[in-house]
C-alpha cells in the first residue's frame, strides 16, 4: 500500500514541477509514439523516463529437482521488488538506463515458529541499449543491449549458519557481477505488435559474505552463479489508450560453482560446480498499459511461472525463483 | 575489527573532510551574492528575460543604484526579432524557452550561453573596447544574436541528449605488489571545434541580418595572412593553448571561412554542418565538413588560406604601390626582428615560430591611446590595463627623426624614466594640461589599501567595483611611504624600487561609472562618458567633483567613444553609435549645438582634436583603417597614413608628429609618424560633413517605444526559472582487490535557478560500491548557507594471514582466509563561506555515522560517531586558471583549517572502546589544526641555455603541510600521507599529489605533521598545438620532485608492568600518563617506520629506524584537450622511497592482512612497504 501512495505522491508532484522552465519538452528529441504499440525498443533522444514500480510475490511452493512445484509444508514467502528506474535516450541510436531495486521480504514458518522480514537495496544494473534497425509507422525496431549487474544488495544472512530456520536476515545479491548481452526485435502490424527478445548472461564470481568457507577458517567463500540464456516472445494489441501485453519467457541456467579464490587473472580456478544447481524456467507474463498521455503510463502487470526447477538457493531469488504469480504495478513518467 | 577495516575507515572519513572542506561560493555568472537587488521577468513569446533594480534608490543614499530595465526591455525586442530569422537558418525551431539573464552590477563585458540549460547571460554594459576588437557598437543585437546562434547551432549539432551533453568514463587500476596506480578518464562528449562554433556564431548573425564583415574584423584576418600568424588547421579546433589575439583570431578565422564556403558552397554549408553532425556521434567532428561538401576540411583550410592570401597580397601590393605611409614602432631600441645584418638575421630565424610570435607580442599586444602632453615631456599609452608613461623626448625617438638605443642604454632609460599607473583595460585618459598628472579610467577599489593590494585579499563588502575617473599626480611616487611598487622618474635613484603614495590617487566624487575621461585645455575639468542601463552619455565635470554637468541625455542604448576638447576649450569632439549609425559629433561645452562632423557610411571613431585646431580621427574608407585630419569649419579632410593593417588612435605631438595606434597580427602597437611623411591626400569627397537638418533632427528625436513590456513583467520566480536539469552520467572501473573489479554507475545532477539564489547538486552512484551526495546552497545573502548529506555504502574483498605459533619465521602454519568488508557511513553538514578577495572563510558543523556489517549482523553495527565543527580560511593567488595548467608559475596558496572534534567509539565488539597508541579511547573531544602552504617561484632558466630552442620557463614549487592534534586520538581522527592518485584525489597543482608519492596511500599516520614537498618543474616541449586523433597535444612539462618528512604520534609505555595486553594484541596502558606525545624532529615515528633489527625490544626510541622519511621522483606531464572543448591531460610519475615503512593494515599491498602477532605489540600491522619504487599513471586524469 505504501508504494501506491507514493506513486499518487508523484503524480501529484510532477504537474507542479512542469510550470517551471527547467521541465519543458525540448526541441532536440526525437519523436516518442504515443501508445505502447508504435513504441521502440529504445527510448527516443532526449526523452527521460522515470519509473517507479513495485512487485509482489507471494509464494507458497517450490520447484523439486524434478521440475515440480511442491508446496510449502508450513512456510509462506512474500518476496517483493520496489525498484526506482531511469532511461534516457541518449543519442540518436543510443538509449543509456540505470535501474535501482529494493526489496521488502517477509518469510513466516509456523513449524519453526519464525516470522523474519526485512527490507534491503538490490542489485542495481546499468547498461545502454544501441539501435540496430528503426523504421517507423509502422514501428520496426531491432536493438542491441549491455547490461552489467554489481552486487550492491545485501551479502549478510545474519547468521554464519545456513538454513531458513536460523536465517536473521535475507541475502538480496549473489555477490557477483553480471554481463548481459541481448538481442531485441519488435514489429508492429497496425494495431498489434510483436516482439521478442534473446540473450545470454556472462555471471562472473565474486566473495561473497553469504557463503562461508567451512573447510579454510570460516572465512568468505568464492560464488559464481550458472551462466544464463534466456529468450522471451510476445505480442501486444493497443486499444485506445490502453494496450494489452502476453508474452512467455524461458531461461536456462548453468550449474553455479563455489570455492576459494585462486590466484592471477582468473579467481576461479579453484571452483567447483555445486551439483543440481542448473535449471530451466518458463514463465508466461500479462500487462494492461494505460496510457495518461505521453508523459504518463500506468502499468499493471501479472507474471505466471508454468516451469522451474529446484536451484537449490532458497531464499535468494536472483538464484532460486520460488512458486508463484508476481504482480506488478508501475509507473512511467517521462519528459 | 581487523586492520584492514581501520584502513578503509580512515580512507573513507578522508573522503568525507575533502568533501566537507570543498568551498562554495558562487557557481556561475554571479561573482558576488546581492541581496540589495530584486529580480525581474519579461516574458515573451519564446524568452523569459531576467534583470534587477537596486531595492534602495539613490535618493535613499544607495551610491550603487541602478536598473536594467532599459536594456532587459531592449534585449526582449531584440530577443523575439531574431527568433524566427536565426531558428530557419538550421530548420531548427525552439520549442523550449529560452532564459536570458542581464548582468548590471558589474561594469565588465560578459556574454555567454549553456545551450543545453537554454541559458543566455549578458552584461548590459559592454565596457568601453569591444568595438574596437569587432568595428561596431550595437551592443545588444550584436552580443544577443552571436549567442542565440550558439544556442540554435549547438543545440541542432548535438547528436546527444541535452540533458547530458555526454558520459564520463573512468577507471583506476592498483596493484599493490606492482605498487602501480594506473588510471583513465575521459568524457564521450560534442567535439564541435572553436572556428566552427565561433565562427559560425558570428556567420549565422550576419545571415539573419545582424552582423557584418567588419573593417575591425578584416584588418584582424588580413594581418593575421600577411604576417603568417594564422591559427593552424590544427590549432584552429580548440579555444585551449591560445594566447594573446589567437582568441579573437579564432572567432574570425571562424567566420572569414563561412563566408567563403558560402561562396563555394551556398550559404546553408555552415549551418548544414550542424544538422549532420547532429545525427550521429563521431569521433572527429571535422568528418562532417567531407559529408556537407565533398571535400575535407584540411583541403578547404588550404583553398582558404591561399584564396585570402592572393586577396590580401593584392592589397598589400596596391597600398606599397601607392606609397605605404606607416612610420614604425615607438621602440627605443631596434627590436630582433628588424635585424641589419646576416648575424641578426640567423639569431631571429633561429627562434622556434610561436617564439618569434611572442617577442613581437612582448612589445604590448593592446596598446591603446598613445599620448604626448603638451610641452612634450612625457608619452604614454595605456598597455594591457596598465598607464605606462615615459619621459622620452619626442626627438629621441626613431620614427621622429631619432635614433635606437643599445639595449644596455634601453634598460637604463626605461628603469629610469618610466612609471606604469593602473588603470581600466582599453580605456581612454589625457593628460592634464598644466601639471605632471593624468585622468584616467580606474575603478573604485582600485586604489586599495596596500595590505588589500597586495594580498588580494579585497573587502569588497558590498560586492560593487564600479569604473570611474581618478585622477594620478605622477610626480607624488617619491614619497618612501608604505605604497605600491612602481620604478621612478628620478635618475638618482637608477635601479631602486619605489613605493606608490596612495594620495597620489583621487577618485573624483560623482563620477561612478564614468569612462574615457579628456582634461579641458585649462586642466580644471574632465569630460567623461557616464554609463547608465545600457547607455552612456557626455558629462563634463570640475577635477574636484564639483559642477557636474550632463551634456546629453540620451536613454536608448545610445554609446559614445572617446572625446576631446577643442584647443580653447569652448566644444567637444567625439563618437557616437546610435540606430546603427557611427559618426563623429560635436558639441558645444555648454551642452548645446549637438551636430554631426561627419555624417555618412564609414566607421569613424578615436576623434582628437590638434592643438592645430584640426580634428585628427581614424576611419575606415576602403575597408581599411586611416588617419585623417579634417578642418572642421570646412571639412576639408586629408589622408595622412596609408597603411595595410590598421591605423587607429592619432595624437598629434607638441612637434605636429603624428603618433597613432597600428594594428598588426600581434596586437595593436604604438606607431609614430613623423610630419613630413604624412601622405597629405585629399580625402574631402570620402567624408559627408553637411547632413540635411532634418535628417538629423529626425535621427536625435528617434525613440524605440518599450513601454509594451512592462505588460508582461512579473516579479521573478526561482522556482519558475530554474535551468534545464543538467545530469552528468558517469561510469567507473575500479578494482577493489587485485581479484575483484568494482563497477559502478550513476550521474550528476545539477539544478539551479537563474538568478543564482538557490542550487541544488546530487550525486548518486550505484555499483557494488554506493555512494549518494546531495548538497543545497543558499545563495541570496552575503555568506552562502550550504546544507550537505552524504551516504556511502562499500565492500571489499581482503585476505587474512594466520599464522598458529604467531611466528613469521617458520611458515608452514601460516594460511590465509578471505574475507569480504562490508562498511556504511553517514555525513552530514551546515556550512557558512564568504569569500573575501582571495581569502574565502568558512566554517560549519557536521557530523558523521560510521559502522560495519559482518556476515552474522542484520544491521550496520555503529563503530563510531562523530561531531565537528570548523573554522577554515583559504587563501589563494594562484588562479583557476591554473588547476589545469602544468606549470603554474607564482602565486601562493595558504589553507588553514581548525577543527573541534567529538568522537565516541561505540563498536560492539570491542566493548564501545578502542585501542590507539596504548591508550583504550572511549568518547573524546580533540583539536586539530591543519596548515598547508604552497608557493610558486618563478626561477632562471637552467636548461634553455642549452636548448637551440628555448622551449619556456621553469619554476620551483614548495607544498609545507603541518598539523597538530592537541592529543592522542583514533586512527580515524589523525593525519594521513602517502602516495596519491588524482583519479581518486583531484588534480594536484595546488596541494601536489607528489607528496610522499613514493609511499604506499594513506599508509602513513599521526597526531602531528610536518611534511615538505619541493619540486623544479620546466618545460620539455611547449605549444606543440598538434592534434592526435580525438585529442590535442599542447605542452610537455618535466619535474623532479622530492619530499621529507614524517608523521609523529603518541607512543605506549615500554616499562614492563605499565601495560597489560588485550584480546587483540594490542599494549594498553594502565595509566594512560604513561603514553607520551614524539617529538617532531627528534623523535623516531614509530607507527611509520618499522622495528630494526633488534625491535624486539619495543618500544625503545632507538629501536625504530626513521626520524624522517625521504622520497624523490620524476613526473612527465602532458597538457592536451580531448574533443576540442575538454582539459584532457595526462601524466606519468616515478617515485622512489628512501625508507621501509610500516603503517596501517596492508602495507605492502598484497591484499593479506598479516595478521600474526607484531612484534611490536601494538595495533598495527606487522607488514612493511621496503623502500622501492610506485609508479603513478594518468590518462586524462590530470596530475
Amino acid at each position: 500500500m505504501r508504494f501506491l501512495v507514493a506513486g499518487v505522491a508523484c503524480v501529484l508532484f510532477v504537474p507542479s514541477v512542469a510550470e517551471a522552465t527547467a521541465w519543458q519538452s525540448k526541441t532536440m528529441q526525437s519523436p516518442l509514439a504515443a501508445r505502447e504499440v508504435g513504441r521502440s525498443l529504445m527510448l527516443p533522444k532526449g526523452w527521460m523516463e522515470m519509473t517507479l514500480s513495485a512487485d509482489v510475490k507471494q509464494a507458497d511452493a517450490y520447484w523439486s529437482s524434478e521440475g515440480e512445484a511442491v508446496a510449502f509444508d508450513s512456510a509462506s514467502w512474500l518476496y517483493t521488488t520496489e525498484r526506482i528506474g531511469f532511461r534516457y535516450g541518449f543519442s540518436p541510436n543510443s538509449e543509456i538506463y540505470l535501474s535501482v531495486p529494493m526489496h521488502y521480504m517477509s518469510l513466516t514458518h509456523e513449524d519453526y515458529g519464525t516470522d523474519t522480514s526485512a527490507f534491503h537495496l538490490g542489485d542495481p544494473n546499468f547498461g545502454v541499449i544501441f539501435s540496430l534497425f528503426e523504421q517507423k509507422a509502422p514501428t520496426t525496431s531491432v536493438v542491441f543491449r549491455v547490461d552489467l549487474k554489481s552486487p550492491a544488495g545485501n551479502e549478510s544472512p545474519g547468521s554464519t549458519i545456513a538454513g531458513p530456520s536460523t536465517l536473521r536476515d535475507f541475502v538480496t545479491t549473489t555477490g557477483s557481477h553480471d554481463l548481459t548481452v541481448e538481442f531485441g526485435a519488435k514489429r508492429q502490424l497496425g494495431s498489434l505488435a510483436v516482439e521478442g527478445n534473446f540473450g545470454f548472461v556472462n555471471r562472473f564470481s565474486g566473495l561473497v559474505q553469504w557463503l562461508v568457507q567451512a573447510e579454510e577458517g570460516q572465512g568468505a567463500g568464492r560464488f559464481k552463479p550458472g551462466n544464463r540464456v534466456y529468450g522471451g516472445l510476445g505480442a501486444i494489441a493497443q486499444l485506445g489508450p490502453i494496450a494489452l501485453k502476453a508474452g512467455g519467457r524461458m531461461m536456462v541456467q548453468g550449474d553455479a560453482q563455489a570455492g576459494t579464490t585462486s590466484g592471477g587473472l582468473t579467481p576461479d580456478g579453484q571452483l567447483e560446480t555445486v551439483a543440481g544447481s542448473s535449471g530451466t524456467y518458463l514463465d508466461v507474463d500479462t500487462a494492461v498499459v494505460v496510457h495518461y498521455n505521453r508523459n504518463f503510463d500506468l502499468e499493471l502487470g501479472a507474471s505466471i511461472p508454468l516451469m522451474g526447477e529446484d536451484l537449490m538457493f532458497f531464499p535468494l531469488e536472483d538464484l532460486h525463483p520460488t512458486v508463484g504469480n508476481t504482480y506488478t504495478v508501475a509507473l512511467k513518467a517521462r519528459y | 575489527m581487523n586492520n584492514k577495516m581501520k584502513l578503509a575507515t580512515a580512507a573513507m572519513v578522508a573522503s568525507v573532510g575533502t568533501l566537507s572542506m570543498d568551498a562554495e561560493a558562487k557557481l556561475f555568472w554571479s561573482e558576488y551574492n546581492h541581496p540589495d537587488l530584486e529580480w525581474f521577468t519579461i516574458e515573451t513569446e519564446h524568452f523569459n528575460v531576467h534583470y534587477a533594480v537596486s531595492k534602495e534608490s539613490k535618493e535613499e543614499g544607495n551610491s550603487h543604484y541602478f536598473t536594467t530595465e532599459w536594456s532587459a526591455r531592449k534585449t526582449a525586442a531584440v530577443a523575439e526579432e531574431m527568433w524566427q530569422p536565426m531558428c530557419e537558418e538550421f530548420n531548427y525551431f525552439l520549442k523550449e524557452r529560452v532564459d536570458i539573464v542581464m548582468l548590471n552590477h558589474t561594469d565588465y563585458l560578459q556574454g555567454f550561453t549553456i545551450p543545453s540549460w537554454d541559458i543566455i547571460e549578458i552584461s548590459a554594459n559592454p565596457g568601453g573596447y569591444f568595438y574596437r576588437m569587432r568595428g561596431r557598437m550595437e551592443w545588444f543585437s550584436d552580443v544577443l544574436v552571436h549567442e542565440f546562434a550558439h544556442v540554435v547551432s549547438l543545440k541542432a549539432n548535438t547528436p546527444f541528449g541535452e540533458g547530458t551533453g555526454g558520459i564520463e568514463i573512468g577507471g583506476l587500476y592498483s596493484n599493490g605488489i606492482l605498487n602501480t596506480d594506473a588510471g583513465v578518464s575521459f568524457s564521450l562528449m560534442d567535439s564541435d571545434p572553436f572556428w566552427w562554433a565561433e565562427g559560425g556564431a558570428e556567420y549565422w548573425s550576419e545571415e539573419t541580418g545582424y552582423n557584418w564583415w567588419t573593417a575591425a574584423r578584416d584588418h584582424n584576418i588580413r594581418m593575421t595572412f600577411l604576417e603568417d600568424r594564422q591559427l593552424t588547421y590544427e590549432e584552429w579546433v580548440t579555444r585551449i593553448g591560445k594566447s594573446g589575439f589567437d582568441g579573437e583570431r579564432g572567432y574570425q578565422q571562424g567566420y572569414s571561412f563561412a563566408l567563403y564556403l558560402r561562396e563555394r558552397f551556398g550559404p546553408q554549408t555552415f549551418a548544414d554542418f550542424a544538422i549532420e553532425s547532429g545525427k550521429k556521434w563521431r569521433l572527429n567532428w571535422d568528418d562532417v565538413v567531407e559529408e556537407v561538401t565533398g571535400v575535407d576540411a584540411e583541403t578547404l583550410y588550404n583553398d582558404w588560406s591561399a584564396y585570402l592570401m592572393e586577396r590580401y597580397t593584392a592589397l598589400r601590393d596596391r597600398i606599397k604601390e601607392e606609397g605605404e605611409h606607416l612610420g614604425s614602432e615607438m621602440l627605443p631600441a631596434r627590436p630582433d626582428w628588424d635585424y641589419r645584418d646576416p648575424a641578426g638575421r640567423d639569431k631571429w630565424l633561429g627562434k622556434r615560430l610561436r617564439d618569434r610570435e611572442s617577442a613581437k607580442e612582448a612589445t604590448g599586444v593592446f596598446n591603446y591611446y598613445p599620448h604626448y602632453n603638451e610641452d612634450g615631456t612625457l608619452v604614454g599609452s595605456n598597455n594591457r590595463g596598465a598607464l605606462t608613461i615615459s619621459e622620452y623626448p619626442e626627438s629621441h625617438w626613431y620614427p621622429f627623426g631619432g635614433h635606437y638605443s643599445s639595449d644596455a642604454d634601453v634598460q637604463q632609460t626605461a628603469r629610469e624614466n618610466s612609471v606604469s599607473l593602473p588603470m581600466e583595460f582599453g580605456h581612454g585618459w589625457d593628460f592634464v594640461p598644466g601639471r605632471r598628472a593624468v585622468v584616467v579610467t580606474g575603478n573604485e577599489n582600485g586604489m586599495r589599501p596596500m595590505w588589500q593590494r597586495r594580498t588580494r585579499i579585497t573587502t569588497n563588502w558590498d560586492g560593487y567595483d564600479w569604473k570611474n575617473i581618478m585622477v594620478i599626480d605622477i610626480d607624488e611616487y617619491a614619497r618612501d611611504e608604505d605604497g605600491r611598487e612602481y620604478t621612478s622618474f628620478t635618475p638618482e635613484r637608477v635601479g631602486r624600487t619605489r613605493r606608490w603614495n596612495d594620495s597620489a590617487f583621487q577618485i573624483i566624487p560623482n563620477t561612478e561609472r564614468g569612462m574615457e575621461p579628456a582634461a579641458s585645455p585649462d586642466g580644471q575639468k574632465v569630460a567623461y562618458f557616464e554609463y547608465t542601463d545600457g547607455t552612456t552619455n557626455l558629462v563634463t565635470i570640475n577635477l574636484d567633483g564639483s559642477e557636474k554637468k550632463h551634456l546629453t541625455t540620451f536613454a536608448d542604448g545610445t554609446w559614445m567613444q572617446q572625446v576631446d576638447w577643442s584647443p580653447d576649450g569652448s566644444q567637444l569632439v567625439f563618437t557616437m553609435f546610435r540606430n546603427f549609425h557611427n559618426d563623429l559629433w560635436v558639441i558645444n561645452a555648454d551642452g548645446t549645438g549637438l551636430r554631426p562632423l561627419t555624417w555618412d557610411g564609414w566607421e569613424e571613431f578615436d576623434a582628437h582634436w590638434g592643438n592645430d585646431g584640426m580634428i585628427y580621427f581614424s576611419a575606415d574608407v576602403g575597408q581599411v583603417f586611416n588617419i585623417y585630419r579634417m578642418d572642421p569649419e570646412t571639412g576639408e579632410t586629408e589622408k595622412l597614413t596609408n597603411v595595410y593593417g590598421g591605423a587607429m588612435s592619432p595624437h598629434l605631438t607638441p612637434d605636429g608628429n603624428l603618433l597613432y595606434q597600428y594594428y598588426t597580427a600581434h596586437g595593436y602597437k604604438n606607431y609614430g609618424l613623423h610630419k613630413s611623411e604624412f601622405m597629405n591626400q585629399d580625402a574631402s569627397d570620402h567624408f559627408n560633413t553637411s547632413p540635411r537638418a532634418s535628417e538629423v533632427e529626425e535621427f536625435l528625436g528617434h525613440s524605440e517605444d518599450l513601454t509594451r513590456y512592462a505588460e508582461v513583467t512579473v516579479p521573478y520566480s526561482p522556482w519558475a526559472s530554474l535551468i534545464a536539469p543538467s545530469v552528468s552520467p558517469s561510469l567507473r572501473f575500479n578494482n577493489d582487490s587485485l581479484t575483484n573489479w568494482g563497477l559502478q554507475a550513476g550521474a550528476t545532477f545539477l539544478l539551479i535557478d537563474f538568478a543564482e539564489e538557490h542550487l541544488f547538486y546530487g550525486d548518486a552512484m550505484f555499483g557494488e560500491d554506493v555512494d549518494l551526495v546531495g548538497q543545497y546552497l543558499f545563495q541570496k545573502w552575503r555568506p552562502n548557507i550550504s546544507l550537505m548529506a552524504r551516504h556511502i555504502e562499500s565492500k571489499y574483498d581482503y585476505g587474512i594471514a594466520l599464522d598458529e605459533d604467531d611466528d613469521p619465521t617458520t611458515t608452514d602454519d601460516q594460511t590465509v582466509i578471505e574475507g569480504k568488508n562490508y562498511q556504511a557511513a553517514n555525513v552530514g553538514m551546515i556550512a557558512m563561506d564568504y569569500s573575501i578577495g582571495a581569502l574565502g572563510l568558512r566554517t560549519g558543523l557536521g557530523g558523521i555515522t560510521y559502522g560495519f556489517k559482518g556476515a552474522d549482523d542484520i544491521a550496520v553495527n555503529p563503530y563510531m560517531n562523530k561531531a565537528y565543527g570548523f573554522l577554515a580560511a583559504f587563501y589563494s593567488t594562484v588562479s583557476q586558471y591554473y588547476y589545469n595548467h602544468p606549470n603554474p608559475r607564482s602565486g601562493r596558496s595558504l589553507d588553514f583549517i581548525y577543527t573541534h572534534g567529538w568522537t565516541d567509539l561505540v563498536y560492539d565488539a570491542y566493548g564501545g572502546v578502542d585501542v590507539d597508541d596504548g591508550e583504550l579511547l572511549d568518547a573524546y573531544n580533540f583539536n586539530s589544526f591543519e596548515f598547508t602552504y604552497t608557493e610558486f617561484f618563478p626561477v632562471p632558466d637552467l636548461l634553455n641555455k642549452w636548448r637551440k630552442k628555448p622551449q619556456g620557463d621553469p619554476t620551483l614549487q614548495m607544498n609545507l603541510q603541518l598539523g597538530w592534534i592537541d592529543r592522542n586520538v583514533q586512527t580515524n581522527d589523525e593525519f594521513r600521507a602517502g602516495g596519491r592518485h588524482p583519479y581518486f584525489w583531484g588534480p594536484g597543482s595546488i596541494n601536489p599529489n607528489t607528496q610522499f608519492a613514493g609511499y604506499p596511500g594513506g599508509a602513513l599516520s599521526g597526531e602531528t605533521m610536518a611534511i615538505l614537498n619541493m619540486a623544479y618543474r620546466f618545460p620539455i616541449a611547449t605549444r606543440l598545438s598538434r592534434k592526435m586523433g580525438p585529442a590535442f597535444i599542447n605542452d610537455i612539462y618535466g619535474q623532479f620532485f622530492a619530499t621529507a618528512g614524517n608523521l609523529w604520534s603518541y607512543r605506549p609505555p615500554s616499562e614492563p608492568g605499565s601495560y597489560y595486553t588485550n584480546a587483540f594484541d594490542e599494549r594498553v596502558a594502565r595509566n594512560p600518563d604513561d603514553i607520551v606525545r614524539e617529538v617532531p624532529f627528534v623523535d623516531k615515528a614509530y607507527k611509520n617506520a618499522p622495528a630494526s633489527e633488534d625491535g624486539a625490544a619495543y618500544p625503545e626510541a632507538d629501536n625504530f629506524t626513521d626520524t624522517l622519511l625521504y622520497d624523490a621522483g620524476f613526473e612527465l606531464r602532458v597538457s592536451a584537450a580531448l574533443f576540442n572543448n575538454r582539459y584532457w591531460n595526462s601524466f606519468a610519475r616515478v617515485a622512489y622511497g628512501f625508507n621501509e615503512v610500516r603503517g596501517l593494515s596492508d602495507v605492502d599491498g598484497d591484499d593479506i592482512i598479516d595478521n600474526t602477532s607484531s612484534t611490536v605489540g601494538d595495533s598495527l600491522s606487522n607488514e612493511t612497504e621496503p623502500a622501492g619504487v610506485r609508479v603513478y599513471v594518468g590518462i586524462g586524469t590530470s596530475w
